[in-house]
Formats: structure tokens, C-alpha cells, sequence
């Protein structure tokens, strides 16, 4: 069954063309990479994917239905999460509000509630807020709960941008890059974050170009090169591709 | 002596009402409003024009708020899609727009030559001699309860919603949310407040004219919330009162010291007030009251 269904998708910016007639099928349950240089249009395919970018043409399917017409929050709604390469954390906030931030549809959110249901935008509170200390715990980031998200580590940054998506309930998760400029301790516990999510369910498609890292995760993965699909497969066969390797290391491997 | 302390009070509270909404746009939300005092003019005129048409006072003062803050709903629509460099000039542009209605519609508002006569508030329901008392005593009522109004909204998924989008919008896109509902309501919360402070301004000096909203005023209440921090609720308290009661402060100095013209004296003011803010902002960049990241302190 599947989960994401991108069809011959292009972009651009300018006269660049950044995504050039781009399939990708992601099945339910899957946990599939995606990986390509600098600029191969990797980010571009996820905003697009997430709505933050238009596109010429070409369709995007999630679970079944098309999505091509919804804004980038509708698609949320939908169950489609994503990350940021840069992590996006709302620094003034502290972590364990950052967290607290991303409850769907709370209902102190709605002006009305906050003056005349106060006692159920208690109640909601209160239950989201052990929500939030579980997954803290599970992303190891309890001891930092009350520390203004500005003042983390770049890695711990993006296991709380991972933690806001699981406080959605997402079907699916699109994560940009959650190894970049994080320590070679913390990319092993994101990693096995990202397994055990994956492990119960969750469906995840990962960015990355750290060929290793990303090898040793994903059982499947795409490879992108100048806004192009270039291989799809399993790591170990699509790494073996001449073109592949051509693309991505410059043929010196 | 006794009634001057009164009218600075008053000033200084009438102001914090502006100041409050205004922390609520840019200090809490992120929202650059260039426009306040436009909202400050639809309040006191819709409030003025009523009563002198035979509206009870209250009820006035009750339609100005809500039409100040209606007011705000079609500009929030507008403004919110675009960034906030773009926003601050859609809203200095209101607030002159506001002001040259109100110098050119003269069938409505008599135009220059100003709104003369309108009711003030308690007339003949306590001694015209402690009126402005009186006035003053609904003005502290008024901020205390925006103050807690405030608050609540500030410390509720709403306010940390909104801080949520100060801090990232693009993020909170990512988390399913509409930026622009919240900033909307954020805007119109605001507006209201302003609108209140000029109702109270209408029916303390019984006299209006366009004159009154030039954009200054927007950056008086800019500087006030500079000063005492921009999302700290008592920073503005402490803001305003420094801010307006040496505004209006100063002028009894110059009454006291002879040798400088009332022209001079003002000069001076403005000379301090910009020397002020460039200390804070050099200094001090988060007000007098720093708020250390923490919602826990909103007050």
C-alpha cells in the first residue's frame, strides 16, 4: 500500500530547473532513504512534497488521495510531517514548550476556551503534558525540558524538531538531513530513534548525504543528482551503479 | 499640584492600554504594527461621535472597542501574508490613512477643526470637581483587568502559539497550524485594546482632532515597551510610567525653571527620549526588565 506517491514532478527557480521529472513511491511502514549531492534537489523535493514550494507539474498522492491543492498546514493535518535541515526550534520557547506547542487542535488554542472552558483547557493540558514527558524521556532530552530551545546543541535541536513531529501522531515522517552538524554519539541515538519509530510503524523517508550513515539505515533508497532520479534500489546495489557512483563521487571510487 | 498628578496619571494609564496591545502584536507575536495609534483613532472617534449623538457613554465606549477591533480583522487578512518588513508599512500606512479620513470627511468628523463637546465621562453622576478622580479610578480598573486579560491569554496554547510564531513561522506551518488565524485574533486583541484607550481618551478630554494621531504617538508607545522590556507585562507598566511621566513631567520642570521656552523644553525631551533609547537598545537590549526565555514570567 502506499503511503507517498510523487508523479514526474518538476521546479523551478528562475530559469533553473531544480527537479526534473522526479518519481518516488514510498510504501506504508517503509523507512526509505533518499540521498544525492549538495543542490541534487533533495530539499526541493521535500518542500514540494510538504507544499512550502509549488511546482510546474507532475502530482503528489498521499495515502490514496491527491494533495496537490492543500497549503502546507492542511497537509500536516493530513498526517505528513517533515524537518528541517536547519533546525527550525522556537528558541525563546523552552524545549518542553516547544513540545507542548505542536498539540493538534488543543482547545486553549481557540480564545473562547481559554476564558469560558478553562477547565478543560486544564484537563487537555495536563494530559499533554505527560504526552510530552514520555517522549522527552524517549528522545533523552528530559534533563533539558525546561532550558530555552535557542540554547541546545545543534543534535539536540534536532531530536526536539523530531519530538514537535511525534506529538502530531504523523503517518508519515520526511526527515531533512537529522545527521548534519550533530555528534557522532548523538547520530547513533537519532539513528535508533528513527529504528524504533520506524519499528512500530511509522512510516519515514530520510534525507541525508552522509552515504554511510544512510546505508546502514534505510533497507531501500533513492539517489538524486541534478534535480534527477538517478538509481532506486537497495544500498548496497544502487552503490555498485556506475552512474551512481559517476554522480555522487565524481568516479573516484 | 494635586490634579496635575491626576492628569499624568491619567496620561501614563491611557497610554499603558496602547502600550499592552502593542506588547501583544511585537513583543508576544512578532507582529511590527507601525499603525497603532490608527486603531487609537477609530476607538476615540467611534466612541466621541456616538455620545455626541446621544449614545450612553458606556455603550459608546463598548462599540468603539468592538468596531476598533473589527477594524483590524480585514488588515490582519490582508497584512498577515505578507513579511513582516512588509507589515510594518501596510500598518503606518492604516494609521495615516485613518488620520487623513478623519482631517478630510469633515461631514462626519468636521475635519481640522475638531470634535468639540463631547460628553465626559461621570458628568453630573459625581461632583465635576472629582471627575478626573473618578476617571482615573476607571482607568486602573480598566488596565487591571486588561492586564489579567492579558495574561491569561499570553500563559494559555494560544500565547504560546503566538510566541511559536515569533520565534518561526515556517515551523509552525510544519506543525499543522495557521499562522494567520492566530495572528489575526493577535491583531484584533490588540486593536481592541487601543480602541479602549480611545474611548477613555475621548471622554477625558471632550475635545478630538486629527491632529491627536500622528504617528509619534505609535512610536511613543514603541519607545514605552523599549524601555521596559517588549514581553514583559511589567516592563511595560515600568515602560510607559517612565516614558510618559517624563513626557508629561517635563513640562512642569519648565514651569519651574525659568529661562526655557516651552519650544526649547521640547526640543530638549526629544534630545533625552532618543539619547534614552539608544542607551537601552546599546545596553539594554531587552528592556529594563529582561524576560530570561521563560513563559513562566510573562508578568
Amino acid at each position: 500500500m502506499s503511503m507517498l506517491s510523487v508523479r514526474n514532478v518538476r521546479a523551478s527557480f528562475g530559469g533553473f530547473l531544480a527537479l526534473d521529472d522526479v518519481s518516488l513511491e514510498l510504501k506504508k511502514g517503509e523507512l526509505l532513504g533518499l540521498i544525492g549531492t549538495n543542490g541534487a534537489g533533495k530539499s526541493t523535493l521535500f518542500s514540494v512534497i510538504t507544499g512550502y514550494i509549488p511546482k510546474r507539474a507532475g502530482s503528489v498522492d498521499f495515502l490514496g488521495e491527491n494533495i496537490d491543492g492543500l497549503s502546507v498546514h492542511k497537509r500536516v493535518q493530513r498526517g505528513l510531517a517533515r524537518t528541517f535541515q536547519v533546525p527550525r526550534e522556537f528558541s525563546q520557547l523552552t524545549v518542553f514548550d516547544n513540545m507542548m506547542t505542536a498539540v493538534p487542535n488543543a482547545c486553549g488554542e481557540l480564545l473562547f476556551s481559554i476564558f469560558f472552558q478553562a477547565r478543560e483547557v486544564r484537563r487537555q493540558q495536563a494530559e499533554n503534558a505527560d504526552k510530552v514527558s514520555e517522549l522527552l524521556a524517549f528522545l533523552n532530552l528530559s534533563r533539558v525540558a525546561d532550558v530555552p530551545a535557542g540554547k541546545l546543541s545543534g543534535g539536540q535541536k534536532k531530536l526536539l524538531e523530531l519530538g514537535r513531529l511525534l506529538m502530531l501522531e504523523p503517518h508519515c515522517i520526511l526527515l531533512d538531513e537529522p545527521f548534519a552538524g550533530v555528534n557522532p554519539v548523538l547520530i547513533q541515538e537519532i539513528s535508533e530513534r528513527i529504528v524504533a519509530l520506524n519499528s512500530k510503524g511509522m512510516t519515514v523517508l530520510v534525507i541525508e548525504h552522509n552515504l554511510d550513515e544512510l546505508s546502514r539505515l534505510t533497507p531501500r533508497m533513492y539517489v538524486m543528482d541534478r534535480g534527477r532520479i538517478l538509481a532506486e534500489g537497495a544500498p548496497d546495489d544502487v552503490l555498485r551503479r556506475e552512474e551512481v557512483r559517476e554522480a555522487y563521487m565524481g568516479g573516484v571510487i | 499640584m494635586e490634579a496635575y498628578f491626576i492628569a499624568i496619571a491619567i496620561a501614563i494609564l491611557i497610554y499603558l492600554l496602547l502600550a499592552l496591545g502593542l506588547s501583544l502584536h511585537y513583543g508576544f507575536a512578532g507582529l511590527v504594527n507601525f499603525g497603532h495609534v490608527g486603531f487609537f483613532a477609530i476607538g476615540s472617534y467611534t466612541s466621541a461621535l456616538l455620545a455626541l449623538n446621544g449614545v450612553p457613554i458606556p455603550l459608546a465606549m463598548l462599540a468603539a472597542v468592538f468596531l476598533t477591533a473589527v477594524s483590524a480583522y480585514p488588515m490582519g487578512i490582508i497584512a498577515l501574508r505578507l513579511g513582516s518588513d512588509y507589515l510594518a508599512i501596510v500598518t503606518l500606512g492604516f494609521s495615516e490613512t485613518i488620520r487623513y479620513m478623519l482631517q478630510t470627511e469633515e461631514w462626519l468628523t468636521r475635519g481640522m477643526h475638531g470634535l468639540p463637546g463631547i460628553p465626559r465621562m461621570f458628568d453630573g453622576m459625581v461632583p465635576s470637581d472629582q471627575i478626573d478622580f473618578w476617571i482615573l479610578i476607571a482607568l486602573l480598573a480598566a488596565n487591571a483587568v486588561a492586564l489579567y486579560l492579558l495574561l491569561k491569554v499570553i500563559k494559555s496554547p494560544f500565547g504560546r502559539v503566538i510566541e511559536a510564531i515569533r520565534d518561526n513561522e515556517v515551523a509552525v506551518r510544519a506543525l499543522g497550524k495557521d499562522p494567520a488565524r492566530f495572528k489575526t485574533r493577535t491583531l484584533v486583541l490588540g486593536a481592541a485594546l487601543a480602541g479602549l484607550a480611545g474611548s477613555f481618551q475621548a471622554h477625558y478630554l471632550t475635545f478630538l482632532s486629527p491632529d491627536q494621531f500622528v504617528p509619534l504617538i505609535t512610536f511613543y508607545i514603541w519607545i514605552a515597551i523599549f524601555i521596559g522590556g517588549i514581553n514583559r507585562l511589567s516592563g511595560i507598566v515600568i515602560g510607559t510610567i517612565i516614558l510618559i511621566g517624563f513626557l508629561e513631567g517635563s513640562r512642569f520642570v519648565s514651569d519651574m525653571v525659568g529661562g526655557i521656552s516651552e519650544v526649547q523644553m521640547a526640543s530638549v525631551r526629544i534630545w533625552i527620549i532618543g539619547m534614552a533609547l539608544i542607551l537601552i537598545v546599546l545596553y539594554r537590549p531587552q528592556g529594563i526588565l529582561t524576560r530570561e526565555n521563560s513563559r513562566s514570567k510573562a508578568l
